[in-house]
């Protein structure tokens, strides 16, 4: 059962992908809430070694493609350079065409370890939606 | 939510969910399931996402799903469907591809010759017929239009000027036709050529709504003809008329264009009589095989069935004044056996019978129809007997006099010349100037009356001429049209060369009355289209008539094949960008989008890039590879890596990455990991052509060099089988299965370098579909045109992830004969490994159908679905011609796997597809939580498989109860008719990731 608190993530029953469900306050808690579901249901873990931060700086239309930006840059990382965060510091502003931009400082370090390959993030019925006080996202990752 | 209520079932094995089923579907669904399926299929949402694919534009027969049909992210996997190739609008001027974002004031051009404002046709837009042509076969076409808009503009405009000064004024993302395929109008360069359409038409004016041929003057008519004297003729023709909606004919119908170009092409080429034994009516036209086919196709729109196109080689004497000559030709022609339409073309004006004998004028009605009514008598006429555009002898550049010239039978002049005179008189209509007619005798003929031959000639005077072909022009003769199209181009091009030096001639002598000293003139005015020699005589000699073109001006000839380069007979021509401006735009801009010769998608939720399945046979008996099938489990996890993240088996550079992506499995062959066998029995021999690079990210590249040669992780795995059951012992043979033996699956696909290409241009689509205007139900259905740049451009990298699956799973069958090398040579005779075949089932691929009784091209987009072709399709390897295309269905973990192969059937009802494994029924998280990896590997183990598995996690997932019963799905294609049985194999050993 989902659990009432700001911000968290759970998994739901998808046929032959795997799908997040994750909430929050705001557009980048919601960003920093869907990273974090992506890692536990990957399985990714980091390693104790030395700490890396990244900067990331990503632009996109609305707030769907900002999240599937987001965490494709996160897969990205994870794949090319073996890196992962659990340390996010996310800011949105809205440029004066309406453009979204996504200024991120994350703090993490080399992989550990992965269970489980995700190939992509999807568009798939991806709609951010705003509930009781809260934004809410069901996303389906192709693995 | 589509229940089983809502299905239609065809066979005990085909369901449909009719087009009806929602109000955005563009077509029906067909299932190939079997009850059992059926019912578990409801479980998840892939009947849904099914509905939701078949709201996709372009589409045609049907979107099919398979009986392992399951909930993908889109587009349900199991599915299949068919877009046709695309096809344009001609915008004004002729420039582009695609009426879309103009400005108002743009004119569009019909189909039938005539011209409107973009912005005028907010009413009426739904009956109109665009003219537009068919890119990949350069032919001519027509469309109707599916939506108008009239909206800010969303983009900046743009003003593209060419050096003939055609303009359109556009906004930024409109695509041009260009020879680098559709390009944006912002990514345009002047210099560049882009492809022009030099035919304007003629004004539109909207015909009154008045009966032109009611029942009474039918009637009244035939009885003139006899018709109602015995028997029930003159009713059956009313009636075949009226079925037609035909009787009465109102001006404004439909069908009248259609009807007066049959009347202006029997006027020419043509001929109409009724039997005179049966009194049944009969037409003929001739002329060359193309152009009949488009006189059949416009006879078909009238309801009427012509013949197919005839063809026979004569031999031709003829003897005229000046000389006899002698020639062979072949002839075309088709016929039409209909006394209705005989009747109805005879009663609108057309001469029965004989032309050259008789008396006979213009159809009176069309004086005062709407002018471009009588255009497209003169067109339809004119691509009869009108002179093909041509250069006079000599230098080549002067062209020709149009020529219409008519034989009649002494006797028959007078009316003849008042035929031409008539002619002269429309052609004045549309500011084209004619001679008076010009008569002489020609031959004496066998019963002695004389041959007159009546000429009226066209006025050679080049902007008459331009008139002549870019507003009148030609119907029913594509080569002449092709060459009109050049031949406007090419006297605006000379003129343009005229003035050029006229303006040379005037600068010199203005700067001779101006004291500058003739050297100093030459040496300021030597120019491209002027000598020293044109200045002197400009100077000393003055000129009464406007200058000539100079010494090395390009003949026409020369022009014409320049100009339609890689167009063919299109009617298009290149032309250069002279500039291109802002433009000071702020209206709304306009938007067409055309069906059926739509816009054609290719879908990039559609496809993953050749995921696919290679089988490979072997002579080795299972009771002698018993005692090392563990080692073989373990040679094949260490030759073929597999797991997250793994590296593959080959180091590559880029430019090794660029050519693996060119050359695919043929790249293999080169570094000795193939055989032309191999090649040979792969889809496609192992490399889809068009692949490019060039549109592939630098991100792709970075993922796809290290993993060439990997199995990866998920459901991929290879596997060593055992040949179990053999049902087709003709087709086992000529696979090269036996009985007994080993066989080893390979699945996997184009690994990250294809993930990252798809979730490029996931990307990138996502703002085409806001360009050309396309609603979704789901964003990850984006799709952009075929033809259009975003389309093209991911159709080039997909192709190169497809070539990159395909070497692939031949490295990994390298790894494996690797594999059985270490481990068995020296222990069985025979230990090698043979490729039975290698199919893919993520793709999209561009084939030929036959739908609705027609071979069409499209682009078949295949997810989760094995192409499936049948007996002698093309493209299948001459082994597998009389048996038809190998079909491969891995089963579930532990499960059993089937090779069976593609039938006829399939061809019709399936895109020539079939199911491509078992398809799951549980998700991978219900898997995780009720299946524990490590005591399934137990468990299959204990039931003599031998497992290599990266992680546990990742084989419970996969664990067997997540699939469906393997066997209903092969029983649901069989029992469909889409494939027959030939083998079924056991699982030996799995390798996973």
């Amino acid at each position: 059962m989902k659990t009432m608190l700001p911000a968290g993530y759970c998994e739901h029953a998808h046929t032959a992908d795997w799908e997040l469900e994750a909430w929050a306050p705001d557009l980048p808690a919601l960003l920093e809430t869907a990273a974090r579901g992506m890692y536990a249901i990957s399985g990714t873990r980091l390693a104790a070694g030395p700490r890396q931060a990244q900067s990331l700086a990503l632009n996109a239309p609305d707030a769907e493609s900002l999240l599937v930006k987001f965490l494709g840059e996160l897969l990205w990382l994870a794949q090319q350079d073996g890196l992962a965060f659990d340390t996010f510091d996310l800011d949105v502003q809205t440029g004066p065409d309406g453009m979204l931009a996504l200024y991120a400082v994350l703090d993490g370090a080399p992989l550990a370890g992965c269970e489980k390959e995700i190939k992509a993030v999807t568009y798939h019925n991806l709609a951010i939606r705003s509930q009781a006080g809260r934004l809410e996202v069901n996303i389906v990752f192709d693995v | 939510m589509v229940t089983l209520h809502d299905l239609v079932r065809i066979s005990d094995y085909e369901w449909e969910i009719p087009q009806s089923f929602r109000a955005d579907m563009r077509v029906p669904v067909r299932l190939f399931a079997t009850r059992r399926l059926l019912e578990a299929v409801m479980s998840d949402k892939s009947l849904e996402q099914a509905v939701n694919a078949a709201t996709l534009p372009g589409l045609v027969g049907h979107v099919v799903v398979m009986p392992d049909m399951h909930q993908g992210y889109g587009f349900p996997i199991g599915g299949v469907a068919a877009t046709r190739l695309p096809d344009g609008v001609i915008s004004p001027g002729g420039i582009g591809y695609d009426i879309n974002c103009l400005a108002g004031d743009s004119l569009v051009l019909h189909a039938h010759g005539y011209t409107r404002r973009i912005d005028e046709m907010a009413q009426d837009w739904p009956e109109a017929r665009l003219a537009c042509f068919q890119l990949a076969s350069h032919r001519p076409d027509s469309a109707r239009p599916v939506r108008w808009f009239g909206q800010p503009a969303h983009a900046p405009a743009m003003r593209l000027v060419t050096e003939s000064g055609r303009t359109v004024t556009a906004t930024a993302d409109h695509p041009f036709w260009t020879e680098d395929g559709m390009q944006a109008l912002e990514r345009l360069l002047p210099g560049e050529r882009v492809a022009v359409y030099t035919f304007d038409g003629v004004p539109y004016e909207p015909p009154a709504a008045e009966v032109l041929v009611s029942q009474e003057q039918m009637e009244a008519y035939l009885q003139s003809l006899g018709k109602g004297q015995a028997g029930n003729a003159l009713s059956q023709i009313v009636v075949q008329l009226k079925r037609r909606d035909l009787l009465p004919l109102r001006l404004d119908s439909a069908a009248v264009p259609y009807l007066i170009k049959l009347l202006g092409f029997v006027f020419g080429d043509g001929s109409l009589r009724f039997d005179r034994h049966t009194g049944k009516g009969k037409l003929a036209f001739y002329g060359e095989a193309q152009d009949m086919e488009d006189l059949r196709d416009d006879i078909a729109r009238l309801g009427f069935r012509p013949s197919r196109v005839w063809a026979r080689r004569r031999s031709h004497a003829i003897q005229t004044t000046y000389a006899a000559y002698e020639f062979e030709h072949t002839e075309h022609w088709i016929t039409v056996n209909s006394t209705a339409l005989a009747a109805l073309l005879s009663c609108l004006g057309a001469p029965l019978g004989n032309k050259a004998r008789q008396d006979y004028g213009l159809p009176g009605w069309l004086e005062a129809a709407p002018g471009w009514y009588r255009r497209l008598f003169l067109a339809a006429f004119f691509g009869a007997e009108l002179s093909a555009p041509q250069a006079v002898s000599g230098h080549g550049c002067n062209l020709a006099a149009a020529v219409l010239s008519q034989n009649k039978r002494q006797g028959y002049e007078a009316s003849g010349q008042a035929f031409l005179e008539g002619i002269a008189r429309w052609l004045a209509d549309f500011g084209v100037q004619a001679s008076p007619v010009a008569r002489r005798a020609e031959q004496t003929n066998a019963d002695g009356s004389r041959s007159i031959r009546l000429r009226l000639v066209i006025s050679a005077e080049p902007e008459n001429l331009a008139r002549l072909w870019g507003t009148i022009g030609y119907e029913y003769n594509r080569k002449r049209r092709a060459l009109a199209a050049a031949a406007v181009q090419y006297l605006a091009y000379k003129a343009r060369h005229i003035a050029a030096r006229q303006a040379v001639a005037d600068e010199a002598k203005a700067l001779a009355s101006a004291g500058l000293p003739a050297q100093q003139i030459y040496a300021r005015l030597s120019s491209p289209v002027t000598n020293r020699r044109f200045i002197e005589r400009s100077l000393y000699e003055g000129r009464q008539s406007p200058p000539r073109v100079g010494a090395g001006f390009i003949p026409f000839d020369e022009f014409r094949v320049e100009v339609r380069r890689g167009l063919g007979e299109s009617g298009m021509t290149w032309e250069r960008i002279a500039r291109i401006d802002v433009a000071d735009y702020s209206g709304l801009v306009y938007d067409f989008t055309v069906d059926h010769a739509d816009h054609n998608f290719i879908s990039n939720g559609f496809v993953v890039s050749n995921c696919g399945v290679r089988l490979l046979g072997s002579q080795v008996a299972y009771e002698k590879a018993v005692p090392y099938m563990d080692d073989l489990a373990s040679a094949l996890n260490q030759h073929c890596p597999s797991g997250v993240g793994e590296k593959g088996a080959v180091r590559m550079s880029e430019a090794e990455l660029e050519q693996v992506c060119r050359e695919g499995a043929r790249w293999a062959l080169k570094q000795g990991m193939a055989s032309e066998a191999d090649l040979r029995r792969t889809e496609e021999s192992g490399r889809v052509e068009g692949a490019d690079p060039g549109k592939v990210s630098k991100r792709a590249r970075e993922r796809g060099r290290p993993q060439l040669g990997s199995l990866g992780s998920g459901n991929h795995f290879i596997e060593i089988d055992l040949v179990e059951q053999i049902f087709d012992p003709q087709a086992a043979a000529c696979m090269g299965l036996e009985l007994g033996c080993l066989a080893v699956q390979i699945h996997c696909g184009s690994r990250g370098f294809g993930h990252q290409i798809c979730t490029d241009y996931v990307e990138e689509f996502q703002s085409a579909v806001r360009r050309y205007n396309i609603h979704l139900p789901d964003r990850e259905l984006v799709c952009a045109p075929l033809n259009s740049p975003e389309g093209q451009n991911y159709l080039g990298a997909m192709r190169c992830a497809a070539n990159f699956a395909f070497a692939n799973r031949q490295v990994l069958a390298h790894g494996a004969r690797q594999a059985f090398e270490e481990v068995l040579a020296g222990k069985v005779k025979n230990w090698h490994l043979h490729q039975v075949y290698d199919i893919c089932h993520n793709m999209g691929k561009i084939e030929v159908h036959l739908i609705d009784g027609e071979n069409m091209k499209v682009c078949v987009h295949r997810k989760g679905a094995t192409r499936a072709f049948g007996p002698g399709a093309p493209g299948l390897p001459d082994e597998y011609k009389a048996i038809g295309q190998p079909v491969l269905v891995p089963g579930s973990m532990g499960t059993a796997s089937w090779v069976l192969v593609g039938t006829e059937a399939s061809m019709e009802r399936s895109f020539g597809s079939s199911c491509h494994g078992a398809g799951r029924v549980m998700s991978r998280h219900e898997a995780k939580r009720n299946v524990r990896g490590d005591q399934l590997r137990s468990k299959l183990e204990a039931d003599g498989i031998h497992v290599r598995a990266g992680s546990m996690a990742g084989l419970a997932e996969e664990a067997p109860q997540a699939y469906k019963d393997v066997n209903q799905v092969v029983e649901a294609v069989t029992g469909g008719g889409i494939a027959r049985q030939v083998a079924r194999l056991r699982p030996l050993a799995v390798i996973k990731g």
